[in-house]
C-alpha cells in the first residue's frame, strides 16, 4: 500500500504525554488536543456499530469524560494511547448495552482483561504496539476489510458475506488467512 | 496450573474487541484469570483495538462538541457499578454448588447466565469420577473451561485451566477421567440440539 494511501496517525508517545499531563495537572489544552485527535474517530467507530450520529457523539462525550477522569489510570508501560482510549470506549459502550434490565447481570468486569504479572516476560508495550501495526499492514486489503467487519464492527460472517457480495466460504476461508498471517508475523509476541 | 488447550486465535481477538457474546465472554475471562500464556497473548490483540481506532475516518464532529466536552470536565462523577467479575465466578464455586441442581446420578449444575431470549447460558457443571458430561450438540458455539480435576474427550485430555471450543459441528462425549469430581465453567450460544437421553436432561432442567 503506498504511504500516501494511509490515514494521518498520531505518534504513539504523543498521546502518552498528553494523557500523562491530564492525570498530573488536570491539563485542559492537552485533554483538548487528545478530543480533537480521537473524539471524531471514536465517532467512525460508534456509527460502524449501528448507531446514529446524536447516539454516537453522545457516547463520544461520555468516553472522552472518562478518559478525563481515568487518565491517572493509563500506564504507558502497558498500551499506547489508542489503546488505551479505544478500551475505555469499547466499554463504555458494553455497559451500556448490558444496561437493560434483562441483561444486568451480564456487567462483566469492565477491564475484563486480568493484566499480565510476569512483568520479566511481557513484551514492552511500545515493542508490542509497533509489532501489531506491523502485522496489520501486511494483511491484503480484503483480509483487512473482514477482519474489522467481524472482530471491531460485530457484522456476523453471513452478514458480511451479504454486504461484500461473496459467499460464506469466502469469509471464512479470508478470515482463517488473516489469522494464520498475524499469528505467523506476531509468532514471536504472542 | 499451567493448561495445555487455550483458545484459539480468533478468540482471544474476539475477547480483546469485547464482541464475545457476555456468557462466551465469562468463559474466557476466567481462562486468562487462570493463563499467564493468554494473558501476554491477549494484551498483543489488544493493542489491535489502539490500531483499529487510528485507522478509522475522522468525520465531522457537531460545531460545540468541544466546548460541551470541556464545560462536563468538571461534573462530579458517578458512583462506578460493581460489575459480575470473572474473579468473584472462580472464588464462588463452593457456595454455587450448594445452590447446584441434580441432574443425574453424581452430576449438578449451577447457573450462572440463562438467557432464554439471545440463546445465552453459563453455567458451573459438577460431575463425580467417571460420569459422562451431559454435553450436547449445539448449532452455536460452547466453550469449557476446566476448574478441577480432569475429563476426556475423543481422546483428548483436559485438566484444570485448560480451555475447550466448540463450533457445533464436532460430536462429542466428555468422560469425567480424574479420581476426584470434575467442575468446569459452561459457556453456550445458540439453540441446544436435543439428541437422547442429555438432550433429555438438558430440555429439563435448563
Ligand atoms: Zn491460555
Amino acid at each position: 500500500m503506498p504511504a500516501q494511501a494511509e490515514p494521518p496517525q498520531p505518534p504513539l508517545e504523543v498521546g502518552s504525554l498528553l494523557l500523562a499531563s491530564i492525570a498530573s495537572t488536570k491539563d485542559r489544552v492537552a485533554f483538548a488536543t487528545l478530543f480533537l485527535e480521537f473524539a471524531p474517530r471514536l465517532k467512525s467507530y460508534f456509527m460502524r456499530l449501528g448507531m446514529n450520529s446524536a447516539q454516537a457523539e453522545e457516547l463520544v462525550q461520555e468516553t472522552m469524560l472518562t478518559v478525563w477522569r481515568k487518565a491517572d489510570r493509563f500506564d504507558p508501560s502497558r498500551s499506547s494511547a489508542s489503546t488505551w482510549i479505544f478500551a475505555v470506549g469499547r466499554n463504555l459502550r458494553i455497559d451500556l448495552l448490558r444496561r437493560t434490565p434483562r441483561l444486568q447481570a451480564y456487567a462483566i468486569d469492565p477491564a475484563a482483561f486480568p493484566e499480565s504479572d510476569d512483568a520479566s516476560a511481557s513484551v514492552f508495550a511500545a515493542e508490542r504496539e509497533t509489532c501489531v501495526r506491523v502485522a496489520m499492514r501486511e494483511l491484503s486489503a480484503d483480509q483487512m476489510e473482514v477482519v474489522r467487519l467481524s472482530f471491531f464492527e460485530e457484522k456476523p460472517h453471513a452478514e458480511i458475506a451479504r454486504d461484500l457480495g461473496i459467499p460464506l466460504g469466502t469469509v471464512k476461508s479470508r478470515l482463517r488467512l488473516a489469522m494464520a498471517r498475524l499469528r505467523a508475523s506476531l509468532g514471536d509476541i504472542l | 496450573m499451567t493448561a495445555l488447550h487455550h483458545p484459539s486465535d480468533s478468540t482471544l481477538m474476539a475477547f480483546a474487541a469485547r464482541s464475545l457474546p457476555p456468557a462466551l465472554e465469562l468463559v474466557a475471562a476466567a481462562h486468562l484469570h487462570l493463563c499467564e500464556v493468554c494473558r501476554r497473548a491477549g494484551h498483543v490483540w489488544n493493542a489491535f483495538g489502539g490500531a483499529y481506532l487510528e485507522s478509522l475516518p475522522q468525520p465531522e464532529l457537531s460545531k460545540e462538541a468541544l466546548s460541551v466536552a470541556l464545560e462536563r470536565l468538571d461534573s462530579p462523577a458517578p458512583v462506578e457499578a460493581v460489575p459480575l467479575m470473572a474473579t468473584s465466578v472462580l472464588a464462588g464455586i463452593d457456595e454455587k454448588f450448594r445452590q447446584s441442581r441434580w441432574i443425574g446420578p453424581s452430576i449438578r449444575m449451577a447457573s450462572v447466565i440463562d438467557d432464554r431470549t439471545t440463546d445465552l447460558r453459563a453455567y458451573l457443571l459438577y460431575a463425580g469420577a467417571g460420569r459422562a458430561l451431559p454435553h450436547h450438540g449445539h448449532d452455536g458455539v460452547e466453550m469449557t473451561l476446566v476448574l478441577c480435576g480432569r475429563f476426556s474427550d475423543n481422546g483428548v485430555e483436559y485438566g484444570p485451566g485448560d480451555f475447550q471450543e466448540l463450533d457445533g459441528t464436532h460430536a462429542h462425549s466428555p468422560v469425567v477421567s480424574s479420581d476426584e469430581a470434575c467442575v468446569c465453567l459452561i459457556g453456550s450460544q445458540g439453540t441446544p440440539r436435543l439428541p437422547g437421553i442429555a438432550g433429555w436432561v438438558v430440555r429439563q432442567f435448563m
